[in-house]
Formats: C-alpha cells, structure tokens, sequence
C-alpha cells in the first residue's frame, strides 16, 4: 500500500511537469501580450505608448524572450525559490496575490465538497430504498431541476429571494462591517451566513448528480444476491443495509472524489462573478482576459495539481477501500 | 447435536409441512401465477428433492419458506415449521412478518440456505472469515473470540485447509469449489436442522461438483439436519435424495420417493425428464430425447394443464377444459395428470 502510493506520487511529477509546459504554452498562443493589452488599456485612457515605450517594458518584464527560455526561467524561480512570478494587474508577486484569495477559496469549497456528499448520499440512499416512493418523485424531480438549472440563475433567484424574506442578498462573503474586521465569532456567524447561497448555486448540480448515481448504485446493490445471503443468515435490514449496499455503492462515489474539488474550484467562477465573492474564480478569469501570463499560469498549474492530487487520494482510497484493488496491489 | 436428537424422539417425523403455498406476481402484462398450490412435507434428518426446469417456482417455493423473496412476491398458504431444537410449539413461517425478529431468529440459526452462485452470493467487500462469523455472531455468541474458534472450525469441516489464513482472504482470493465449501461453512455454522440448498453445485464443474455433493452429504449425517434440495440436475437427484418432488409451471406434479420416481415414472413431463437424461450403455450416436416447445408464461392462463401443449399423451378437451387434481398412486407416490385420474377414468394403454 505505501509502496503503491509512493510509487503514483513518483508518476505524478513528469506529469505535472507536462502539465506546466502546456499551461504556459497555452497562455501565450493568444495573439498579443500583457504590454499589448496595457498600452490598449492606456490607449483607452488617452495616453499614448510609443513602440520603444513597449519594447522597454517587454524587456524589463522577459518578455521578449522565446518562449521556452521565459517557462525555464519560470519553472527555475518555482523550484528554486517558491517563486511564481510577478503578477502585472496587481504589481504584487503572485503568490501573495494568490495567498490573499486562497483562504477563502478553500473555505468555499471544502464547505462545498461536504455539502455536496452528506446531502447527496443520505438521499441517494433513500431514494433507492423507497425506489418509486413519493418521496423518491420528490428528491428525483429536484435534482433533475438542480441539474438543468444554470448556475448563475439560481444565484439570482436565491439573492432575490433572500431580500424579499431577510432583507438583504447575502451578496458576497461578508457583510459590509465585516469586510475588514479582525477574526471573531461574530464574523465566523457571518461567514456562515453568506456561505448559505453560494454553497447551494455551486454545489446542487453535482449533488444532484451525485444523488442520480448513488441511487443507481443502491438499486443495482439491493439486487445482488449477498444481500440476500445477509438475510437469509437473520440479520437486520437496516444492518444490511449499511453493510452490504451501502459501503459497495460508495466505491464509485469516492473514485470521483478527486475531481470534484478542482471542478468546484474551475465551476464556481461564473458563481463568484455573480454572488461577488472574494475568491479565485474571478481573479483568475480577469488574469486571463489581462493576459496576465504568471499570474493566469500559476493558477492554471495549481488547478492541474489539484486534479493530480485529487486523482492519486482517489485511487489511494479506493484501494483502501476496495478488497479487489488491494489484492492487485499486493500482487504487483 | 445429543438434545436435538432427544427431543426430535417427542415430536413428529415432519419437519417442515407446506400447504397449498401460491406467489403471485403484479406484472404488467397481468397476474403470474409464479408458484400455484404446491404442497410438500420435509422429514427430519431426509432430504428432499425439488427438481425442475428454470422459471418453474423451485427457488421462489424455496426461498418463501425463510421470507426472502422479493417484497412484490404476494405469498399466501401454509408453511408448518416444528422445529425440534427447543420446545416450542409448531409454528406457521409464513404468518410471521418477513421482517420480524421472530423469523430473524430462525434465519441462519434453525433454517440456513446456501446458493447458486457463491461469488456473488457473498459480498467482495468483506473477508470471507467476516461473513461467516456474521451469523454465528448473531445466534451463537456475541464473543469475537469464540465465533472466530467456531468460524475456523467450520472451515477445516468443509475441507478447507490453512483456516487461518483463509478466514482473512476475500471472496476473490477463493477457486469456485473453495467459495461453495465456505459458504457451506457458513449456512452450517449454527447447527441449523434444515438446510436449504438452492442450485448449490450449478456454478461447478462436474469434479468439483462431485466433491461439494459428497460434502453436503456427510455433513448431513454428523449434523443430522433434513436437506430441501433446489436443482434441475436429475444426476444430484439420485445421488442425493430420499424424496423428490417434480415441479413444473409452479406446481408439483409429480412427488415420489426417489427409486419409485426412477423406476416407476409416471407424469408425461417426468418421463420426458428421465429420457434426456444421458446413461450408460444407451448406445453409441444415440440422441437424447428432449422435451418438445417451452414453458409458457404463468399469466391468465384458463384452468387446464400447464403442460398441455408439450404433452404426448394429452387428451383433448380433457387436459385444456379443467384444473388438474392430485391423484394418489400409492401411498407416497403422488401425480398431476388426467391419464391416472378418475375424473376421465381408465389407464392410459
């Protein structure tokens, strides 16, 4: 088991490798740079930059250099100094840019993430058990409406709806007094309390995914003939239930558990621009309109990281979880 | 083993008694009469033999008398179960709730049923010694220590050796006959006196086979439980048991010891049965027989013979006009079928 794991964390590192080359290839393929898009912006604001004016800037920034000679120097700054580049929207470094939002940001999907997985497999479960039920009717009608709704929708019907009854939108993660008050109790209430909306925009589409293939492993599950032996040796139902069905349909639930977190990061943007939540989504998205190559890069990198990761904690949890795939292991 | 045998000498001989046990199924076309008014009676310590083709109603008869059907089963009849391991008094399985601790307690514990398919019938999640000390756990003792001392007990009876370390393998880790032989460990693990065998040797080859049937057999003896044995095999059949019932389109038609049922067959479909049955001697580039056209399907069907239309010897406007009734043909030999009925009188030439 340690040996596997240390062996995919091995495999990991070309990938990521890879990852990162294509990340920054990718980010320069769009015709201009950050200086083209600044004098635009310049341009716009009736001032004027000569072309040596750019060329200067260019050269200040490394940007004249081939491409692959601006990634090495990347990567080198990455490894050697933990340091990701210069964000130029900003003026500040990226990492601090990228500290300054990533609290946040993991709050809102951790938070997420649980949401999604204690709302979705208790439901899962009882929908599957009381198949054709009302209350299947029910939680299937609202989940095949949580997966048509587009994201953004919601968040205007739930902020409409939160100032008619509550008086206030809820918009962004605090309210305003808040904003730059100390850490306190008070402030961790209100966190809470903005966090309410944007869970339930970002999170109810992969809920009600999730609820669909719960339930469908369920029934598949409550039809196999081990249920059957578990019966026919006198058990319970309800430990039957949680022994036998329940922990199989779980297997491919938790195979999926490592893209969520980095779908939920890439999915909650068009959410934060809407709800005006201080995290990443919108950084990263205004980055990449700036062409605001490091910063955007770095983002992209730490996205693909994440699906790494994500990826190899999945695998590592299904062989803890899964007999089969342990034995397979052990074989190897 | 010594109290059940004592207290087996105040009780009758009938194990288990069913009576006139019907399971319909809702379906969308209409009403299947899946299983129609099969009676039968187990002795205690004999096994029984309920043969048929597939869709007949064996497994779902079997099955009814522990409760484990499908809840769109609609069961209704009377299955009388004295049992002889404590005092109490006969009792009808199938007025318990199939959910009750009552019926749970008999499950695994006096009544054990193993399957067809040991790979799916026991969970890939857990350790096959895990599913085992289940229902030991439940009915035996409540100390791990102990169920694991039974558990491996258990297994070293059914032929399985290194227990230790096969109490902690998977499902997966096991051949086809070892997976059989621990789930024979497991039905066995709580002395039950009725053992219900549904298919237990269909996933085997015949080697194999050979050896899980011998098992079963002699474990029946140190045991001394009766045995319902569920097959279409008339081969297990004659090696295994004392009385056979022969079930087709979800009634029995014909119910016999096993040596009159060989030599002295006498439903059409059983006949047909004993024909398709390959024997030594029968004569190099001989074909087998085989019973013309297929079962048909148990739904709105008029009151007539179920095996009308497959029939030989049908008699029309007999056979397709009315229900058929059991006809005694000796004192334990009992038939389905107008040819030996007096309602249209006379043997058949």
């Amino acid at each position: 088991m340690l040996q596997y794991s240390i062996k995919r964390i091995l495999m990991a590192i070309p990938v990521v490798m890879f990852i990162s080359f294509i990340v920054f290839y990718i980010i320069q393929l769009p015709p201009g740079d950050y200086v083209s898009s600044y004098s635009a912006q310049m341009m716009a604001a009736g001032d004027v930059m000569t072309q040596a004016d750019m060329d200067q800037m260019r050269s200040n920034l490394g940007l004249d250099r081939p491409v692959y000679e601006q990634y090495a120097i990347w990567i080198k700054k990455i490894v050697l100094h933990g340091d990701f580049g210069y964000s130029f929207n900003y003026n500040k470094p990226v990492m601090e840019v990228v500290k300054q939002y990533m609290g946040l940001t993991l709050v809102v999907s951790f938070v997420t993430m649980a949401f999604q997985y204690l709302v979705a497999i208790p439901i899962g479960i009882y929908t599957a058990v009381k198949q054709y039920s009302a209350g299947d009717y029910f939680f299937s009608g609202i989940s095949f409406l949580g997966m048509a709704t587009p994201n953004f929708l919601l968040a205007i019907i739930l902020m409409y709806l939160s100032y008619t009854w509550f008086g206030d939108p809820l918009l962004g993660l605090f309210s305003n007094e808040y904003v730059n008050a100390a850490w306190s109790m008070a402030k961790a209430v209100d966190l809470m309390k903005h966090l309410v909306i944007p869970v339930i925009v970002i999170g109810l589409a992969s809920t009600a995914d999730l609820i669909r293939v719960m339930r469908g492993q369920m029934l598949d599950e409550l039809n196999k003939p081990n249920v059957i032996t578990a019966r026919a040796k006198g058990l319970s139902e309800t430990k039957i239930l949680f022994k036998y069905p329940t922990r199989a349909a779980l297997n491919p639930i938790v195979s999926t558990f490592g893209w969520s977190l980095s779908s939920i990061f890439t999915g909650s943007t068009i959410t934060a621009i809407v709800l005006n939540l201080p995290i990443q989504g919108p950084v990263m998205y205004k980055a990449l309109l700036g062409q605001d190559m490091y910063l955007a890069g770095s983002w992209l990198l730490f996205m693909a990281l994440l699906t790494v990761i994500g990826t190899l904690i999945s695998d590592i949890l299904l062989a803890w979880l899964d007999p089969k795939i342990r034995t397979e292991f052990r074989g190897n | 083993m010594t109290t059940q045998t004592a207290q087996t000498a105040n009780k009758g001989q009938s194990l288990l008694s069913v009576q006139d046990l019907k399971i319909r199924i809702q379906m969308d076309k209409g009403v299947m009469h899946a299983v129609d008014g099969v009676d039968f009676e187990i002795k205690r310590g004999k096994t029984l033999g309920l043969v048929g083709e597939s869709g007949c109603g064996k497994s779902l008869t079997s099955r009814s008398i522990i409760g484990i059907n499908p809840k769109e089963c609609e069961t209704t009849g009377i299955i009388q179960y004295d049992s002889a391991m404590d005092s109490s008094e006969p009792l009808d399985l199938l007025s318990l709730h199939p959910n009750s601790k009552q019926i749970r307690s008999i499950r695994g514990r006096k009544i054990a049923m193993i399957f067809q398919e040991p790979m799916t019938a026991f969970s890939p999640m857990y350790t096959i010694g895990n599913q085992i000390m289940e229902a030991i756990r439940i009915h035996r003792t409540k100390n791990k220590k102990e169920a694991k001392k039974i558990a491996l007990e258990m297994l070293s009876k059914v032929g399985i050796s290194d227990q230790e370390k096969r109490f902690n393998q998977y499902p997966h880790e096991f051949s086809g006959g070892m997976r059989q032989r621990a789930m024979i460990s497991m039905a066995l693990s709580c002395n039950p006196e009725l053992l219900i065998a549904d298919e237990p040797t269909t996933a085997l080859d015949v080697t194999i086979q050979a050896q899980v049937l011998e098992l079963m057999k002699s474990l029946q003896q140190e045991f001394g439980m009766a045995i319902l044995l569920v097959t279409h095999d008339l081969g297990i059949i004659a090696q295994m048991c004392d009385e056979v019932a022969v079930m087709y389109l979800g009634k029995i038609v014909e119910q016999a010891p096993v040596r009159e049922l060989f030599s002295n067959p006498k439903h059409p479909y059983t006949k047909g049965l004993m024909k398709s049955m390959p024997r030594l001697g029968g004569g190099k580039g001989q074909r087998l027989d085989s019973i013309e056209g297929s079962v048909p399907m148990p739904i709105d069907m008029p009151p007539m013979c179920g095996f009308y239309d497959r029939c030989k010897d049908r008699i029309e406007g007999v056979c397709n006009a009315r229900a058929v009734r059991k006809t005694q043909i000796s004192e334990q030999h009992s038939v389905k079928c107008f040819l030996y009925s007096d309602e249209r009188g006379g043997e058949p030439q």
